[in-house]
């Protein structure tokens, strides 16, 4: 598969923002399609590069990674969030959003 | 105060109780009030607690309990959470933001008796090159204020070049740390990736981001980065390797020493002016007895690329956690929990943070993931394959930390890919995990270029070696800006 010169349309800028969960104004819709496809553009380079012989077993992780022990630790920082959210109810330890089903 | 600029100057007089911590608080603070407004460098600072940390640090002295930071008054990239002062990552959508916990490296900082002045600018989510995306305004280069200090943390080496710390700690996800430290004139390492502790730093690239010290000499970035280094239990990309004393093997000859000259790098992408600085360090090192090879880092022309599809990809993961509900700003115009989401990241997030989190969203999803993702992650381990082959045949690598000095305020804003080049000669070194650092080389046009040296995997030691003995041959790390009027 290669990176193929796209056509970023509409339909793709109001999907990858419903996607990122962003808003995008019609009025903004231009300039952005602009530069998402000079970024992007920028990436047909890597269609050059030969990466039939690679494989993905590596990662900054396993370069380093060692598990901690799996223990069970007490963490109790109710109180510290409390004091720093505004719509926290401490009384049932509740984060307040607004009402998900409409009636 | 003048000659106090350096740790190890600011820790004998501390020891000799020629000047407490506090008066060298009140004297940094005192600058900070004069100067800040010109580059905006610092976008909290807390008097109070500053002479609090500094107090704590005279009492340890008197303890007899001095420990290598005691006393050093240093600023913080306001993306490691403070539990004292609030943690903005220059977004509004942290606006005000107090975490109930110290990131790891404040703590350790603390505990040794470091003092905290306070939270420097940075582009937003440390998205950016300049320093231009800070929704607190943007920062200023003290060597010429209509140039960018570099990004994204460009407060950071702002504040170390215009004396209003001795040092900051900032963080470096594709060259945040290096090509501020060449645009301001100061010396910056990024660690080896696993080498600091990320508890605490508001993620923008996990598997990029690495924090480290900036400062004016190697020497100084030697003695913080032993106090940072190490594992930590709250972050399992720590390594549990044992950490050297940076700070012994400074002096040891580097005589010998092979220094590869990667051919890539010295391209017509790099200012001439800028390449005879290049060769001028050059010749300063073949004095000290370097040996020069000339070497290839034949992907670097897909460096930019791949940088700007994985780190997008993982910032879109990252920042979903800010939708308005746990922390963050919270939206006023929502109904449901759909617009609560959207609205908040909406109002809460400038252009450069929304464009990169579309990038990744679109790179990641169903029918481009293998073309964009996949490919951009082969295409790492091909670069890190380059270091490898590189590093069987010379002991480090030395080439320029960025193509040219730094540009004006508001060149390169609008043009995304402009901007993003900036990071060219940086961003390989991210992508294989390496450590670098960019160390004074000179100046062009009264503005301050650096160069960059990279190292294996957690050899930072040699990096630091052949940096503090150029710095004894050379006095471009001593230096200091004038433009800000300063007399002091």
């Amino acid at each position: 598969m290669a990176i193929k010169e796209l056509d970023i349309g509409i339909d793709v800028i109001h999907k990858t923002a419903s996607l990122a969960k962003l808003k995008v104004a019609d009025s903004e819709i231009g300039q952005l399609q602009n530069k998402l496809k000079k970024i992007l553009g920028l990436c047909q380079i890597m269609n050059e590069c030969d990466t039939n012989s690679i494989s993905l077993v590596d990662s900054q992780v396993t370069l380093i990674g060692q598990l901690r022990e799996d223990v069970v630790d007490k963490s109790n920082i109710t109180d510290h969030l409390s004091q720093h959210f505004d719509q926290f109810n401490g009384a049932r330890a509740l984060f307040e959003v607004p009402k998900v089903i409409e009636e | 105060m003048e000659h106090l600029k350096t740790i190890p100057a600011i820790q004998q007089a501390l020891l000799a109780k020629q000047v407490s911590s506090v008066e060298i608080a009140k004297f940094y603070l005192d600058r900070i009030d004069r100067f800040n407004k010109k580059i905006n460098a610092f976008t909290h600072v807390d008097h109070e607690k500053t002479l609090a940390y500094a107090k704590h640090a005279d009492w340890m002295i008197q303890q007899g309990h001095a420990k290598p930071l005691t006393g050093i008054p240093v600023g913080m990239k306001d993306l490691f959470v403070t539990k004292d002062m609030p943690t903005t990552c220059g977004s509004r959508m942290l606006k005000g933001y107090m975490s109930p916990f110290n990131a790891t490296l404040v703590q350790r900082f603390m505990d040794d008796g470091g003092v905290v002045m306070g939270k420097n600018n940075m582009d937003e989510f440390a998205m950016g090159s300049s320093n231009e995306t800070s929704y607190y305004g943007h920062c200023a280069n003290p060597w010429n204020t209509e140039h960018v200090p570099g990004g994204s943390s460009g407060g950071s080496a702002a504040c170390v070049a215009a004396d209003l710390a001795i040092a900051s700690i900032g963080t470096d996800t594709g060259g945040s740390i290096r090509q501020p430290a060449s645009f301001c004139g100061i010396t910056g390492i990024k660690p080896t990736y696993g080498r600091i502790s990320r508890y605490g730093m508001v993620a923008f690239a996990s598997s990029l981001d690495q924090a480290g010290p900036m400062a004016r000499t190697a020497e100084d970035c030697a003695i913080i980065l032993n106090r940072l280094s190490g594992f930590d239990r709250n972050d399992l990309t720590t390594s549990r390797m044992q950490v050297p004393d940076f700070t012994k093997t400074l002096n040891d000859s580097i005589d010998g020493l092979v220094v590869g000259l990667p051919e890539e790098y010295f391209s017509d992408q790099l200012d001439s002016a800028c390449a005879k600085l290049i060769d001028d360090a050059i010749e300063e090192l073949k004095k000290l007895g370097v040996r020069f090879k000339s070497i290839h880092l034949e992907n670097l022309k897909y460096a930019v690329a791949t940088y700007y599809i994985i780190a997008p990809c993982e910032a879109s993961s990252n920042l979903s956690r800010f939708d308005g509900v746990r922390y963050g700003h919270r939206s006023k115009q929502a109904d449901t929990l759909q617009d609560l989401y959207i609205n908040s990241r909406s109002e809460g997030f400038g252009d450069e943070v929304k464009r990169r989190i579309l990038i990744g969203t679109f790179a990641l999803s169903s029918g481009y993931y293998d073309d964009y993702y996949q490919k951009a992650q082969k295409i790492r381990q091909v670069v890190r394959n380059d270091y490898l082959k590189a590093f069987r045949e010379v002991d480090l690598i030395l080439c320029p930390s960025t193509p040219g000095t730094a540009f004006k305020i508001g060149e390169c804003i609008d043009d995304p890919i402009a901007m993003y080049l900036a990071d060219i000669f940086t961003i390989t070194a991210n992508l294989a995990g390496l450590p670098a650092m960019s160390m004074p080389g000179g100046f062009v046009n009264g503005l301050p270029f650096g160069i960059q040296l990279v190292a294996d995997r957690f050899c930072e030691s040699q990096m630091l070696q052949v940096a503090h003995q150029f710095q004894k041959v050379t006095d471009w790390h001593q230096r200091h800006p004038v433009s800000l009027g300063d007399k002091s």
